[in-house]
Protein backbone atom coordinates (compact mmCIF):
# COMPACT_ATOMS: atom_id res chain seq x y z
CA UNK A 1 0.00 0.00 0.00
CA UNK A 2 1.66 3.19 -1.00
CA UNK A 3 1.52 6.27 1.00
CA UNK A 4 0.10 8.69 -1.89
CA UNK A 5 0.10 12.05 0.33
CA UNK A 6 3.27 12.38 1.23
CA UNK A 7 5.47 15.77 0.82
CA UNK A 8 6.79 16.05 -2.38
CA UNK A 9 10.64 16.28 -1.21
CA UNK A 10 10.47 12.67 -0.64
CA UNK A 11 9.02 11.29 -3.81
CA UNK A 12 11.45 13.37 -5.58
CA UNK A 13 13.99 11.31 -3.29
CA UNK A 14 12.71 8.48 -4.28
CA UNK A 15 14.64 5.25 -5.24
CA UNK A 16 13.79 4.15 -9.13
CA UNK A 17 12.04 0.70 -8.22
CA UNK A 18 9.45 2.75 -5.29
CA UNK A 19 9.66 5.04 -7.79
CA UNK A 20 7.95 2.51 -10.24
CA UNK A 21 5.80 1.04 -8.01
CA UNK A 22 4.24 4.23 -6.97
CA UNK A 23 3.61 5.25 -10.71
CA UNK A 24 2.23 1.47 -11.08
CA UNK A 25 -0.75 2.29 -8.22
CA UNK A 26 -1.07 5.72 -9.57
CA UNK A 27 -1.84 4.13 -12.85
CA UNK A 28 -4.30 1.74 -10.97
CA UNK A 29 -5.87 4.18 -9.27
CA UNK A 30 -6.61 6.35 -12.08
CA UNK A 31 -8.28 3.38 -13.34
CA UNK A 32 -10.43 2.82 -10.12
CA UNK A 33 -11.56 6.33 -10.02
CA UNK A 34 -12.22 6.98 -13.73
CA UNK A 35 -15.74 8.09 -13.20
CA UNK A 36 -13.80 11.56 -11.51
CA UNK A 37 -12.94 12.14 -15.28
CA UNK A 38 -9.90 14.41 -14.03
CA UNK A 39 -8.48 12.39 -17.06
CA UNK A 40 -9.27 12.57 -20.93
CA UNK A 41 -6.11 10.66 -21.34
CA UNK A 42 -4.00 8.19 -20.14
CA UNK A 43 -0.43 6.40 -20.66
CA UNK A 44 -0.84 2.86 -20.83
CA UNK A 45 2.72 1.93 -19.82
CA UNK A 46 4.65 5.21 -19.35
CA UNK A 47 8.35 5.42 -19.20
CA UNK A 48 9.42 6.43 -15.29
CA UNK A 49 11.67 8.97 -15.56
CA UNK A 50 10.71 11.33 -12.06
CA UNK A 51 7.71 12.04 -10.09
CA UNK A 52 4.29 11.64 -12.23
CA UNK A 53 2.85 14.40 -14.33
CA UNK A 54 -0.38 15.19 -15.30
CA UNK A 55 -0.70 17.71 -18.41
CA UNK A 56 -4.22 19.86 -18.63
CA UNK A 57 -5.48 18.83 -22.19
CA UNK A 58 -4.59 22.83 -23.64
CA UNK A 59 -0.79 21.93 -23.61
CA UNK A 60 0.54 20.60 -26.34
CA UNK A 61 2.87 17.07 -25.91
CA UNK A 62 4.29 15.66 -29.32
CA UNK A 63 2.41 12.35 -30.42
CA UNK A 64 -0.16 12.97 -27.38
CA UNK A 65 -3.97 13.86 -27.60
CA UNK A 66 -4.50 17.68 -27.73
CA UNK A 67 -7.95 18.86 -27.76
CA UNK A 68 -8.75 21.24 -25.01
CA UNK A 69 -11.54 19.00 -24.11
CA UNK A 70 -13.59 20.18 -26.95
CA UNK A 71 -14.96 17.83 -29.60
CA UNK A 72 -13.67 20.51 -32.76
CA UNK A 73 -10.66 19.09 -31.78
CA UNK A 74 -11.19 15.38 -31.49
CA UNK A 75 -8.53 13.00 -33.00
CA UNK A 76 -6.12 16.16 -33.29
CA UNK A 77 -2.56 15.26 -31.85
CA UNK A 78 -0.04 17.45 -30.87
CA UNK A 79 2.85 17.97 -33.08
CA UNK A 80 5.51 19.64 -30.71
CA UNK A 81 5.87 19.86 -27.00
CA UNK A 82 5.37 23.15 -25.31
CA UNK A 83 8.78 24.65 -23.54
CA UNK A 84 7.34 24.15 -20.70
CA UNK A 85 6.61 20.85 -20.79
CA UNK A 86 9.91 20.02 -22.50
CA UNK A 87 11.77 21.21 -19.58
CA UNK A 88 9.86 18.86 -17.37
CA UNK A 89 9.78 15.45 -19.54
CA UNK A 90 13.44 14.18 -18.95
CA UNK A 91 12.83 14.44 -14.90
CA UNK A 92 9.20 13.70 -14.65
CA UNK A 93 6.83 10.68 -15.58
CA UNK A 94 3.88 11.87 -17.93
CA UNK A 95 0.98 10.29 -16.69
CA UNK A 96 -1.61 12.00 -19.30
CA UNK A 97 -3.53 14.68 -20.25
CA UNK A 98 -5.93 16.31 -17.02
CA UNK A 99 -9.36 17.15 -18.34
CA UNK A 100 -10.83 20.98 -18.31
CA UNK A 101 -13.28 23.44 -19.37
CA UNK A 102 -13.19 23.14 -23.04
CA UNK A 103 -10.05 26.09 -24.38
CA UNK A 104 -9.97 27.01 -20.65
CA UNK A 105 -13.46 28.47 -20.90
CA UNK A 106 -14.96 27.78 -17.23
CA UNK A 107 -14.60 28.21 -13.21
CA UNK A 108 -16.71 24.68 -13.08
CA UNK A 109 -13.86 22.52 -14.39
CA UNK A 110 -16.69 20.29 -14.96
CA UNK A 111 -17.78 21.46 -18.48
CA UNK A 112 -15.50 19.03 -20.94
CA UNK A 113 -17.08 17.40 -23.90
CA UNK A 114 -15.73 14.23 -22.98
CA UNK A 115 -16.83 13.85 -19.77
CA UNK A 116 -18.03 15.48 -16.03
CA UNK A 117 -15.13 16.09 -13.81
CA UNK A 118 -16.27 15.75 -10.18
CA UNK A 119 -14.91 16.91 -6.99
CA UNK A 120 -13.23 14.46 -5.23
CA UNK A 121 -14.86 14.78 -2.08
CA UNK A 122 -18.17 14.97 -3.16
CA UNK A 123 -19.11 13.77 -6.64
CA UNK A 124 -22.14 15.45 -7.27
CA UNK A 125 -19.89 18.96 -6.73
CA UNK A 126 -17.77 20.83 -9.07
CA UNK A 127 -14.12 20.58 -8.81
CA UNK A 128 -13.68 24.28 -9.87
CA UNK A 129 -11.93 25.13 -12.91
CA UNK A 130 -11.04 24.92 -15.66
CA UNK A 131 -7.56 23.04 -14.48
CA UNK A 132 -10.16 21.03 -13.02
CA UNK A 133 -8.63 17.46 -13.81
CA UNK A 134 -5.52 18.58 -12.60
CA UNK A 135 -7.07 19.65 -8.95
CA UNK A 136 -9.16 16.09 -8.75
CA UNK A 137 -6.08 14.27 -10.06
CA UNK A 138 -3.37 15.65 -7.11
CA UNK A 139 -6.05 15.35 -4.58
CA UNK A 140 -6.99 11.81 -5.28
CA UNK A 141 -3.62 11.08 -5.40
CA UNK A 142 -3.08 9.78 -9.07
CA UNK A 143 -0.43 12.26 -9.65
CA UNK A 144 2.29 14.33 -8.01
CA UNK A 145 2.47 17.48 -9.88
CA UNK A 146 0.61 18.85 -12.55
CA UNK A 147 0.91 21.54 -15.07
CA UNK A 148 -1.98 23.61 -15.46
CA UNK A 149 -2.92 27.11 -17.00
CA UNK A 150 -4.52 29.92 -15.45
CA UNK A 151 -5.96 33.51 -17.81
CA UNK A 152 -8.19 34.77 -14.51
CA UNK A 153 -8.04 31.67 -12.24
CA UNK A 154 -7.76 28.76 -13.65
CA UNK A 155 -5.70 26.98 -11.19
CA UNK A 156 -6.30 28.71 -8.46
CA UNK A 157 -10.15 27.89 -8.53
CA UNK A 158 -9.28 24.01 -8.64
CA UNK A 159 -6.62 24.11 -6.21
CA UNK A 160 -8.92 26.01 -3.48
CA UNK A 161 -11.90 24.25 -4.39
CA UNK A 162 -9.72 20.18 -4.28
CA UNK A 163 -7.48 21.37 -1.15
CA UNK A 164 -4.05 21.63 -3.31
CA UNK A 165 -1.69 23.93 -4.43
CA UNK A 166 -1.80 26.26 -7.65
CA UNK A 167 0.56 29.10 -8.94
CA UNK A 168 -0.29 31.25 -11.60
CA UNK A 169 3.56 33.04 -12.07
CA UNK A 170 4.15 36.64 -13.41
CA UNK A 171 3.14 36.85 -16.89
CA UNK A 172 6.63 37.29 -19.12
CA UNK A 173 8.42 34.61 -16.45
CA UNK A 174 6.59 31.31 -18.30
CA UNK A 175 6.77 30.41 -21.61
CA UNK A 176 3.54 30.27 -23.30
CA UNK A 177 4.57 28.26 -26.28
CA UNK A 178 2.72 25.38 -26.89
CA UNK A 179 -1.05 26.53 -25.16
CA UNK A 180 -4.09 26.44 -27.03
CA UNK A 181 -5.02 30.31 -26.33
CA UNK A 182 -8.10 31.47 -24.44
CA UNK A 183 -7.15 34.51 -24.00
CA UNK A 184 -2.95 35.30 -24.78
CA UNK A 185 -2.74 38.85 -22.94
CA UNK A 186 -3.68 37.14 -19.78
CA UNK A 187 -3.22 33.44 -20.48
CA UNK A 188 -0.05 31.74 -17.81
CA UNK A 189 1.17 28.09 -18.49
CA UNK A 190 0.85 27.24 -13.96
CA UNK A 191 2.51 24.60 -11.60
CA UNK A 192 -0.12 22.63 -9.75
CA UNK A 193 0.94 20.43 -6.60
CA UNK A 194 0.04 19.58 -2.86
CA UNK A 195 2.44 21.55 -1.49
CA UNK A 196 4.79 24.55 -1.98
CA UNK A 197 7.83 22.37 -2.30
CA UNK A 198 6.08 20.77 -5.38
CA UNK A 199 5.35 24.49 -6.76
CA UNK A 200 8.70 25.29 -6.26
CA UNK A 201 10.57 22.22 -7.99
CA UNK A 202 8.42 23.05 -11.30
CA UNK A 203 8.84 26.61 -11.33
CA UNK A 204 12.37 26.55 -10.92
CA UNK A 205 12.53 24.20 -14.00
CA UNK A 206 9.69 25.47 -16.23
CA UNK A 207 10.48 29.94 -16.12
CA UNK A 208 12.90 31.61 -18.31
CA UNK A 209 13.07 33.66 -22.09
CA UNK A 210 11.69 31.49 -24.64
CA UNK A 211 12.53 32.60 -28.30
CA UNK A 212 8.74 30.71 -29.67
CA UNK A 213 7.55 33.78 -26.81
CA UNK A 214 8.05 36.87 -27.72
CA UNK A 215 6.56 38.07 -23.82
CA UNK A 216 9.10 35.85 -21.99
CA UNK A 217 11.70 37.87 -20.14
CA UNK A 218 15.33 37.37 -19.09
CA UNK A 219 15.33 37.11 -15.55
CA UNK A 220 17.35 34.89 -13.01
CA UNK A 221 15.64 34.02 -9.79
CA UNK A 222 17.29 32.25 -7.05
CA UNK A 223 15.35 29.53 -6.04
CA UNK A 224 18.13 28.32 -3.72
CA UNK A 225 16.93 30.81 -1.07
CA UNK A 226 13.40 29.12 -1.61
CA UNK A 227 13.78 27.63 1.97
CA UNK A 228 14.48 30.81 3.98
CA UNK A 229 11.88 32.90 6.04
CA UNK A 230 10.68 36.17 5.30
CA UNK A 231 10.90 38.61 8.35
CA UNK A 232 7.83 40.54 9.46
CA UNK A 233 6.27 40.89 6.11
CA UNK A 234 3.77 43.60 5.43
CA UNK A 235 0.87 41.78 4.58
CA UNK A 236 -1.74 43.81 2.61
CA UNK A 237 -5.70 42.90 3.41
CA UNK A 238 -7.99 43.83 0.37
CA UNK A 239 -11.03 44.84 2.47
CA UNK A 240 -13.23 44.34 -0.72
CA UNK A 241 -12.06 40.46 -1.06
CA UNK A 242 -13.47 39.68 2.50
CA UNK A 243 -17.01 41.18 2.19
CA UNK A 244 -20.26 40.12 0.17
CA UNK A 245 -20.47 38.32 -1.75
CA UNK A 246 -17.45 36.05 -0.55
CA UNK A 247 -18.89 33.45 2.07
CA UNK A 248 -18.55 34.57 5.66
CA UNK A 249 -17.72 31.46 6.72
CA UNK A 250 -14.24 31.35 4.18
CA UNK A 251 -13.71 35.44 5.25
CA UNK A 252 -13.31 34.73 8.70
CA UNK A 253 -10.97 31.29 8.18
CA UNK A 254 -8.65 33.66 5.83
CA UNK A 255 -8.73 36.50 8.74
CA UNK A 256 -7.87 33.74 11.22
CA UNK A 257 -5.25 32.35 9.31
CA UNK A 258 -3.47 35.48 8.25
CA UNK A 259 -2.12 36.76 12.11
CA UNK A 260 -0.80 32.64 12.40
CA UNK A 261 2.81 34.35 11.38
CA UNK A 262 4.70 36.66 12.93
CA UNK A 263 3.55 39.99 9.76
CA UNK A 264 2.24 43.34 9.39
CA UNK A 265 -1.26 43.93 8.85
CA UNK A 266 -2.51 46.65 6.96
CA UNK A 267 -5.66 47.26 5.58
CA UNK A 268 -5.68 48.13 1.53
CA UNK A 269 -8.62 49.18 -0.72
CA UNK A 270 -8.57 50.03 -4.18
CA UNK A 271 -11.02 52.66 -5.81
CA UNK A 272 -12.30 50.33 -8.76
CA UNK A 273 -14.70 47.46 -7.67
CA UNK A 274 -13.91 43.82 -8.23
CA UNK A 275 -17.03 43.64 -10.01
CA UNK A 276 -15.99 46.00 -12.77
CA UNK A 277 -12.57 44.10 -12.71
CA UNK A 278 -14.35 41.17 -13.51
CA UNK A 279 -16.92 42.81 -16.26
CA UNK A 280 -13.99 44.19 -18.01
CA UNK A 281 -12.44 40.78 -18.48
CA UNK A 282 -15.37 39.46 -19.55
CA UNK A 283 -15.39 41.86 -22.48
CA UNK A 284 -11.42 41.57 -23.16
CA UNK A 285 -11.24 37.77 -23.17
CA UNK A 286 -14.13 36.87 -25.46
CA UNK A 287 -12.67 39.54 -28.33
CA UNK A 288 -9.07 37.79 -28.08
CA UNK A 289 -10.67 34.17 -27.44
CA UNK A 290 -13.04 34.89 -30.75
CA UNK A 291 -9.75 35.89 -32.36
CA UNK A 292 -7.84 32.56 -31.56
CA UNK A 293 -10.80 30.79 -32.38
CA UNK A 294 -10.87 31.71 -35.96
CA UNK A 295 -8.66 28.74 -36.78
CA UNK A 296 -10.03 26.02 -36.16
CA UNK A 297 -12.36 25.62 -39.34
CA UNK A 298 -12.18 21.93 -39.82
CA UNK A 299 -8.91 22.49 -42.44
CA UNK A 300 -5.64 22.78 -40.55
CA UNK A 301 -7.08 20.81 -36.87
CA UNK A 302 -9.37 18.81 -35.47
CA UNK A 303 -12.87 16.75 -36.60
CA UNK A 304 -14.09 18.24 -40.23
CA UNK A 305 -17.98 19.15 -40.72
CA UNK A 306 -20.12 18.42 -44.17
CA UNK A 307 -19.85 20.50 -46.95
CA UNK A 308 -18.52 20.85 -50.69
CA UNK A 309 -16.67 24.15 -50.33
CA UNK A 310 -14.27 26.19 -47.58
CA UNK A 311 -17.11 28.16 -46.00
CA UNK A 312 -19.77 25.93 -45.91
CA UNK A 313 -17.33 23.29 -44.18
CA UNK A 314 -16.08 26.17 -41.71
CA UNK A 315 -19.80 26.98 -40.61
CA UNK A 316 -20.51 23.34 -40.28
CA UNK A 317 -17.75 22.60 -38.47
CA UNK A 318 -17.87 25.16 -35.74
CA UNK A 319 -21.57 25.31 -35.42
CA UNK A 320 -21.83 21.76 -34.85
CA UNK A 321 -18.72 21.17 -33.09
CA UNK A 322 -18.11 24.32 -30.12
CA UNK A 323 -20.31 24.32 -27.29
CA UNK A 324 -22.44 26.60 -26.49
CA UNK A 325 -20.05 28.39 -23.85
CA UNK A 326 -17.50 28.52 -26.74
CA UNK A 327 -20.55 29.94 -28.92
CA UNK A 328 -21.55 32.53 -26.44
CA UNK A 329 -18.09 33.72 -25.91
CA UNK A 330 -17.01 33.95 -29.21
CA UNK A 331 -20.12 35.60 -30.47
CA UNK A 332 -19.81 38.00 -27.91
CA UNK A 333 -16.10 38.61 -28.55
CA UNK A 334 -17.09 39.29 -32.07
CA UNK A 335 -20.09 41.66 -31.46
CA UNK A 336 -17.61 43.77 -28.76
CA UNK A 337 -14.94 43.85 -31.64
CA UNK A 338 -17.30 45.77 -34.55
CA UNK A 339 -17.26 49.48 -34.33
CA UNK A 340 -20.33 49.92 -33.16
CA UNK A 341 -19.15 48.62 -29.97
CA UNK A 342 -15.08 48.71 -29.68
CA UNK A 343 -15.06 52.15 -27.94
CA UNK A 344 -18.42 51.99 -25.56
CA UNK A 345 -16.91 48.40 -24.14
CA UNK A 346 -13.47 47.24 -24.74
CA UNK A 347 -11.44 50.77 -24.99
CA UNK A 348 -13.03 51.06 -21.41
CA UNK A 349 -12.03 47.72 -20.00
CA UNK A 350 -8.85 48.28 -21.33
CA UNK A 351 -8.52 51.50 -19.24
CA UNK A 352 -9.97 49.53 -16.00
CA UNK A 353 -6.86 47.12 -16.23
CA UNK A 354 -4.95 50.11 -16.22
CA UNK A 355 -6.33 51.74 -13.52
CA UNK A 356 -6.22 48.45 -11.58
CA UNK A 357 -2.56 48.53 -12.42
CA UNK A 358 -1.73 51.91 -11.03
CA UNK A 359 -3.91 51.15 -7.75
CA UNK A 360 -2.33 48.08 -7.21
CA UNK A 361 1.41 49.77 -7.86
CA UNK A 362 1.05 51.99 -5.39
CA UNK A 363 -0.17 49.42 -2.97
CA UNK A 364 2.54 47.83 -3.38
CA UNK A 365 5.10 50.23 -2.53
CA UNK A 366 3.46 49.59 1.30
CA UNK A 367 3.33 45.99 1.70
CA UNK A 368 4.97 43.10 0.25
CA UNK A 369 1.86 40.98 -0.42
CA UNK A 370 -1.71 41.29 -0.83
CA UNK A 371 -3.78 38.17 0.60
CA UNK A 372 -7.08 37.00 0.34
CA UNK A 373 -9.50 34.19 0.06
CA UNK A 374 -9.17 32.54 -3.11
CA UNK A 375 -12.48 31.36 -4.56
CA UNK A 376 -16.10 33.26 -2.77
CA UNK A 377 -17.94 30.20 -2.41
CA UNK A 378 -17.51 26.39 -1.53
CA UNK A 379 -17.59 24.02 -4.34
CA UNK A 380 -20.61 24.14 -5.70
CA UNK A 381 -23.64 21.38 -6.50
CA UNK A 382 -23.90 20.49 -10.44
CA UNK A 383 -26.70 22.41 -12.05
CA UNK A 384 -26.98 24.72 -9.16
CA UNK A 385 -25.64 27.35 -11.01
CA UNK A 386 -26.32 27.64 -14.63
CA UNK A 387 -26.61 31.23 -15.15
CA UNK A 388 -23.24 32.60 -16.59
CA UNK A 389 -23.50 35.87 -15.22
CA UNK A 390 -23.31 34.48 -11.73
CA UNK A 391 -20.64 32.35 -12.73
CA UNK A 392 -18.38 35.04 -13.95
CA UNK A 393 -18.96 36.11 -11.26
CA UNK A 394 -16.87 33.41 -9.53
CA UNK A 395 -13.79 34.92 -10.76
CA UNK A 396 -14.35 38.08 -8.61
CA UNK A 397 -11.33 37.16 -6.13
CA UNK A 398 -8.61 36.26 -8.79
CA UNK A 399 -8.94 38.39 -11.29
CA UNK A 400 -6.17 41.32 -9.72
CA UNK A 401 -3.25 39.46 -10.96
CA UNK A 402 -3.80 38.54 -14.29
CA UNK A 403 -5.07 42.05 -14.79
CA UNK A 404 -1.72 43.10 -13.03
CA UNK A 405 0.31 40.63 -14.36
CA UNK A 406 1.59 39.59 -10.76
CA UNK A 407 2.26 36.03 -9.20
CA UNK A 408 -0.24 34.43 -6.81
CA UNK A 409 -0.72 31.22 -5.10
CA UNK A 410 -3.59 29.13 -3.57
CA UNK A 411 -3.13 27.02 -0.71
CA UNK A 412 -5.56 25.44 1.67
CA UNK A 413 -6.20 26.47 4.80
CA UNK A 414 -8.74 24.44 6.66
CA UNK A 415 -12.09 23.68 5.33
CA UNK A 416 -15.35 24.87 5.99
CA UNK A 417 -18.10 22.01 5.38
CA UNK A 418 -15.78 19.20 5.05
CA UNK A 419 -14.62 21.19 1.88
CA UNK A 420 -11.12 22.75 1.60
CA UNK A 421 -10.37 25.96 1.04
CA UNK A 422 -7.88 28.33 -0.27
CA UNK A 423 -6.00 31.22 0.48
CA UNK A 424 -4.61 33.24 -2.47
CA UNK A 425 -1.11 34.97 -1.60
CA UNK A 426 0.34 37.82 -4.38
CA UNK A 427 3.30 38.86 -4.98
CA UNK A 428 4.84 42.26 -6.99
CA UNK A 429 5.64 41.48 -10.40
CA UNK A 430 8.63 38.75 -10.88
CA UNK A 431 8.13 38.28 -7.02
CA UNK A 432 7.66 35.05 -7.31
CA UNK A 433 10.02 33.31 -4.68
CA UNK A 434 9.06 35.43 -1.85
CA UNK A 435 5.13 34.27 -2.93
CA UNK A 436 6.44 30.51 -2.66
CA UNK A 437 8.58 31.32 0.61
CA UNK A 438 5.61 33.10 2.30
CA UNK A 439 3.19 30.10 1.25
CA UNK A 440 5.84 27.41 2.69
CA UNK A 441 5.85 29.74 6.05
CA UNK A 442 1.66 29.24 6.27
CA UNK A 443 2.02 25.89 5.32
CA UNK A 444 4.18 24.76 7.92
CA UNK A 445 2.30 26.94 10.22
CA UNK A 446 -0.76 26.38 9.53
CA UNK A 447 0.15 22.28 9.68
CA UNK B 1 -31.24 44.63 -31.43
CA UNK B 2 -29.46 42.55 -29.33
CA UNK B 3 -31.09 39.55 -31.86
CA UNK B 4 -29.98 41.63 -34.67
CA UNK B 5 -26.26 42.09 -33.05
CA UNK B 6 -25.89 38.35 -32.29
CA UNK B 7 -27.14 37.22 -36.10
CA UNK B 8 -24.83 39.43 -37.20
CA UNK B 9 -21.74 39.09 -35.08
CA UNK B 10 -22.20 34.53 -35.60
CA UNK B 11 -22.26 35.47 -39.45
CA UNK B 12 -18.69 37.11 -39.06
CA UNK B 13 -17.75 34.08 -36.05
CA UNK B 14 -19.02 31.26 -38.70
CA UNK B 15 -21.58 30.30 -36.78
CA UNK B 16 -24.72 28.86 -37.60
CA UNK B 17 -27.18 28.84 -34.80
CA UNK B 18 -30.21 26.32 -34.80
CA UNK B 19 -33.81 28.16 -33.78
CA UNK B 20 -33.73 27.58 -29.94
CA UNK B 21 -30.31 28.28 -29.50
CA UNK B 22 -30.93 31.51 -31.11
CA UNK B 23 -33.27 32.57 -29.12
CA UNK B 24 -31.36 31.14 -25.78
CA UNK B 25 -28.12 33.09 -27.01
CA UNK B 26 -29.95 36.58 -27.51
CA UNK B 27 -31.38 36.27 -23.78
CA UNK B 28 -28.14 35.01 -22.29
CA UNK B 29 -26.37 37.68 -23.66
CA UNK B 30 -29.16 40.53 -23.24
CA UNK B 31 -28.04 39.25 -19.39
CA UNK B 32 -24.27 40.19 -20.21
CA UNK B 33 -24.88 42.82 -21.78
CA UNK B 34 -26.72 44.15 -19.12
CA UNK B 35 -24.29 43.34 -16.45
CA UNK B 36 -21.41 44.57 -18.33
CA UNK B 37 -23.53 47.76 -18.89
CA UNK B 38 -21.57 49.98 -16.79
CA UNK B 39 -18.24 50.19 -18.50
CA UNK B 40 -19.40 52.81 -21.18
CA UNK B 41 -20.12 54.83 -18.08
CA UNK B 42 -16.21 54.80 -16.72
CA UNK B 43 -14.09 57.58 -17.59
CA UNK B 44 -11.19 57.34 -18.94
CA UNK B 45 -7.75 59.09 -18.36
CA UNK B 46 -7.77 60.68 -21.89
CA UNK B 47 -11.18 61.62 -21.24
CA UNK B 48 -10.30 62.88 -17.58
CA UNK B 49 -7.76 64.73 -18.63
CA UNK B 50 -7.65 66.77 -21.74
CA UNK B 51 -4.96 65.92 -24.16
CA UNK B 52 -4.40 68.25 -26.67
CA UNK B 53 -4.67 66.41 -30.31
CA UNK B 54 -1.27 66.08 -31.92
CA UNK B 55 -1.06 68.20 -35.56
CA UNK B 56 -0.85 66.29 -38.82
CA UNK B 57 3.11 66.10 -38.88
CA UNK B 58 2.45 64.00 -42.08
CA UNK B 59 3.49 66.02 -44.93
CA UNK B 60 7.27 67.06 -42.79
CA UNK B 61 8.59 63.81 -44.27
CA UNK B 62 9.73 63.93 -48.12
CA UNK B 63 8.23 61.52 -49.74
CA UNK B 64 5.18 60.47 -47.73
CA UNK B 65 2.51 62.37 -50.17
CA UNK B 66 4.52 60.26 -52.77
CA UNK B 67 4.23 56.78 -50.72
CA UNK B 68 -0.18 57.80 -50.14
CA UNK B 69 -0.50 58.40 -53.32
CA UNK B 70 0.42 54.46 -54.13
CA UNK B 71 -2.71 53.90 -52.16
CA UNK B 72 -5.41 52.42 -53.72
CA UNK B 73 -7.99 55.49 -53.75
CA UNK B 74 -10.53 53.60 -50.91
CA UNK B 75 -7.78 52.94 -48.68
CA UNK B 76 -6.55 56.63 -48.47
CA UNK B 77 -9.85 57.00 -46.24
CA UNK B 78 -8.60 55.02 -43.25
CA UNK B 79 -4.91 54.19 -43.58
CA UNK B 80 -2.99 57.24 -42.24
CA UNK B 81 0.74 57.20 -42.31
Amino acid sequence: MQDLMIPTKEILEMEKDDLEERIRYQLDLAEKYRDFHSFVYLEEDPAVLGPSLGVKDNISVKGKPLTSCSRILEGYIGTYDATAYSKLKSDTTFLGKTSCDPFGCGSSGATSDFGRTKHPLDPSRVPGGSSGGNGVALSLGIVDLALGTDTFGSARAPASFCGVVGMRPSYGLVSRYGLLDLSMSLDTITPMARDVYGIAWLLERIYGKDEHDLTTVDIKLDFSQFPVDLKYPRIGVLTDCFRSPVDERISRLVEKTIPKLDVDIVEVEISTSLDLLVKAYYTIMPVEFASSMQRYSGFLYGKRGKGTHFQEIAIETRSDLLSPELKRRIILGTAISTRELRDKYYSRALSIFSKVREEVDKIFKDVDFLISPTMPVLPWRFDEIVDPVEIYMMDILTGIPPACGLPAISIPVGSVEGFPVGMQIIGPRFGDVDVLRLARMYEEGIA
Amino acid sequence: MVKEMIKRAAKIARIKLADGESERLAVELETIFDWIGDLPRFETKLEKEYVEPRKDESTQYAGVEEIKSMFPKRRGDYCRI
